[in-house]
């Protein structure tokens, strides 16, 4: 969690950098191919929706201020 | 076409590199630690390159890099660390082990580049467990 310090905020710019690139590169995936089938449209979009949550929850758990 | 071990304590980080490089063609196994890693080596044999994340539970990618190169055959190993930190710091350690290291989020294309410029080097013929 970051605690407002230099040092936390850091911390939360590091924790997002994974789901960050999880959710652009899955919906990259899903907008640039066109041979996938139904399931692994479903499970690509599923990363991106897990993905998503967790940096609503690394942002919501973070004390910026 | 290499054979590529994928290292990174994300799930979803992993199945996104694997994707991505089987999709370029490559041979991919994937490990969510260090310690399941040399474990997969241990099994399967010698990779031709490595993708680490750098701050993992337990060991680290940089402590992760040098016990494999430790293992016989696997001095000269080639490694891209794929990390979340940006700092000097971090990115200095990867490239003195030399090492490509590329930050998160990375892209696709660059992780691909990368791996077609270290496989100009000698790729060792593949073992049987790959």
């Amino acid at each position: 969690m970051s605690d407002g310090t230099p040092d936390g905020i850091a911390k939360l710019r590091h924790d997002l950098r994974t789901p960050l690139t999880v959710v652009i590169g899955f919906a990259e995936i899903l907008s640039g191919e066109r041979a996938l089938t139904d399931d692994e449209r479903r499970d690509y979009a599923q990363r991106v929706l897990s993905a998503g949550i967790e940096m609503r929850e690394l942002i919501d758990s973070a004390r910026l201020d | 076409m290499s054979r590529i071990l994928v290292v990174d304590d994300d799930h979803n980080l992993r199945e996104l590199v694997a994707i991505r490089l089987q999709k370029a063609g490559h041979r991919v196994l994937t490990a969510a630690s260090a310690g399941e890693a040399l474990a997969i080596v241990d099994q399967r044999g010698a990779p031709d390159l490595v993708v680490l994340d750098v701050l993992m539970p337990g060991m680290s990618g940089f402590e992760l890099l040098p016990a494999l190169r430790s293992i016989d055959g696997m001095q000269d190993l080639p490694a891209i660390f794929l990390s979340g930190r940006v700092e000097e710091h971090h990115i200095r350690t990867g490239r003195s082990m030399g090492a490509v290291y590329l930050t998160k989020p990375f892209s696709a294309n660059a992780l691909t580049k990368t791996i077609e410029k270290l496989e100009q080097r000698d790729v060792a013929a593949a073992p049987a467990g790959w």
